[in-house]
């Protein structure tokens, strides 16, 4: 429920955003993104996949410890 | 300062991929937003069409392919599993699923023949004190163009309107 609550308000956020757009310098925009794609991905805990029916990707599992 | 996964991820694949030498460039949403759409932010219109990840184009050649698989070994892909990839320039998509996202690779874009033109045109950043290139606003557009998806006509309507000189 907090999820919801948090994402409806950061969607509010950006609609005021998309219908007056401020323009940022591309480092903080970048930044911005970051954020954003953060907090989605938590969100939507990959559930959201997209299924890319016409590339046939080549899956690299890892194990997430293993990174260096 | 990292302040979540996916930038932390950035961080760790774009180091990962300069100590290998790999010539890449950062694309996707990431570019989107860097050239001022946080596209994410409209999500729910496009539910279907979500991708919450990393994309990077690497040079499609061979020398490169081995320079990645170095890197991606640094990532902690298994060895034996990058031993086992034959490499073609125009098929080698590369995936790595993460919990909550995944990190791409690939070696053509729709709509963009050369790879070297497009690295020409990119611009050079840095974050967290990793070097990178991001491809430019012209090509990014090219590409969206060819894709065509309704995601991409609002990504190129939103940066075109963002991008105005009236803004």
């Amino acid at each position: 429920m907090l999820d919801i609550i948090v994402y409806d308000r950061i969607e509010r956020k950006n609609e005021l955003e998309r219908e007056h757009p401020v323009r940022m310098s591309p480092q903080r925009s970048l930044e911005h993104t970051l954020n954003m794609m953060d907090f989605l991905a938590t969100f939507s805990n990959n559930k959201n996949r997209v299924n890319d029916s016409d590339i046939e990707w080549i899956n690299l599992e890892i194990n997430p410890n293993d990174i260096k | 300062m990292i302040s979540n996964e996916i930038r932390e991820s950035l961080q760790k694949v774009c180091k990962a991929l300069n100590n290998a030498a790999v010539d890449f460039m950062v694309i996707g949403g990431t570019a989107v937003g860097y050239y001022g759409y946080q596209r994410i932010s409209g999500s729910a219109q496009y539910i279907n069409e979500i991708k919450t990840d990393l994309d990077f184009w690497y040079r499609p050649t061979t020398e490169n392919f081995i320079a990645l698989t170095s890197a991606l070994e640094m990532l902690g892909v298994p060895r034996d599993k990058l031993q086992s990839i034959v490499f073609d320039p125009k098929k080698t998509f590369l995936k790595i699923p993460h919990k909550n996202f995944q990190t791409d690779f690939l070696p053509v874009m729709v709509g963009l023949e050369s790879y070297i033109e497009c690295k020409q045109n990119a611009t050079k950043e840095t974050i967290d004190g990793n070097e990178f290139y991001i491809i430019s606003y012209r090509d990014l557009v090219k590409n969206k163009q060819a894709l065509n998806k309704p995601i991409d006509k609002t990504d190129v309507a939103e940066l075109t309107r963002r991008n105005s000189p009236k803004l």
